[in-house]
């Protein structure tokens, strides 16, 4: 694997979730109550911050059924 | 163990079997046939057969690690990442017909990597560094497939 830099997480990086498509990527972010929702780059694969979605106490690990409130 | 109804998803315990020392993370390859386990204080990953009847694990062997906490397979499940809480991710090719873990390699991942994800086509890899509180990116190498 090559190294293609870094992007910001919340306080406690929870696995990345990639949607089936590819385009898009989510992750819960534990201790900051959101979720943080982001594009991905076809050609480098890099993630763009499109910004977070608040969420309830504590989000932990989620799939394709993610609750938001 | 569980068995899953396939109309509502509930769950039926069908057992129990032993692990290893923190058991962090169990994961099933994309044809349903093998299951890794990721023991993080016993450091070393489990391999398992699942029965394509019962569901039920059977180990059938291990390989040393350092503080692994989870395994990722790759969609076409010819490839497995092994996050280790001491600062790397592990590569490995998985064989077809046994399931067995054939270590190709390492990477240096963050400080403590708990978590790898891939994107379908399997090109690229997200790595959640707990430390850093930041995702590493990694794009695949050059080689022929991976």
């Amino acid at each position: 694997m090559t190294s293609n830099g870094t992007v910001a997480s919340g306080m406690y990086p929870l696995p990345v979730v990639v949607d089936p498509s590819g385009k898009f990527a989510y992750v819960a972010n534990g201790n900051s109550n959101n979720i943080g929702i982001y594009t991905i780059d076809a050609a480098t694969g890099a993630l763009t911050s499109m910004g977070t979605l608040p969420a309830g106490t504590s989000p932990g690990l989620f799939g394709h059924h993610a609750k938001v409130q | 163990m569980y068995n899953v109804d396939s109309k509502s998803g509930a769950l039926a315990s069908i057992g129990t079997i032993g692990s290893r020392t923190t058991p962090f993370a169990v994961t099933v390859d994309p044809t349903g046939r093998f299951a890794y386990v990721a023991n993080q204080t016993s450091n070393d990953v489990s391999m398992y057969s699942i029965d394509p009847k019962s569901g039920a694990l059977n180990l059938w062997n291990r390989c040393n690690r350092n503080q692994p906490v989870s395994v990722t397979i790759d969609p076409s499940g010819k490839f497995a990442y092994v996050a280790n809480q001491i600062n790397s991710v592990s590569r490995y090719t998985i064989d077809a017909n046994t399931g067995l873990l054939t270590s190709v390699g390492g990477d240096s991942a963050g400080t403590e990597p708990m978590s790898v994800a891939l994107d379908p086509s399997g090109r690229f890899a997200y790595v959640g560094d707990v430390v850093s509180q930041q995702y590493l990116m990694y794009a695949s190498t050059a080689s022929p497939e991976h």
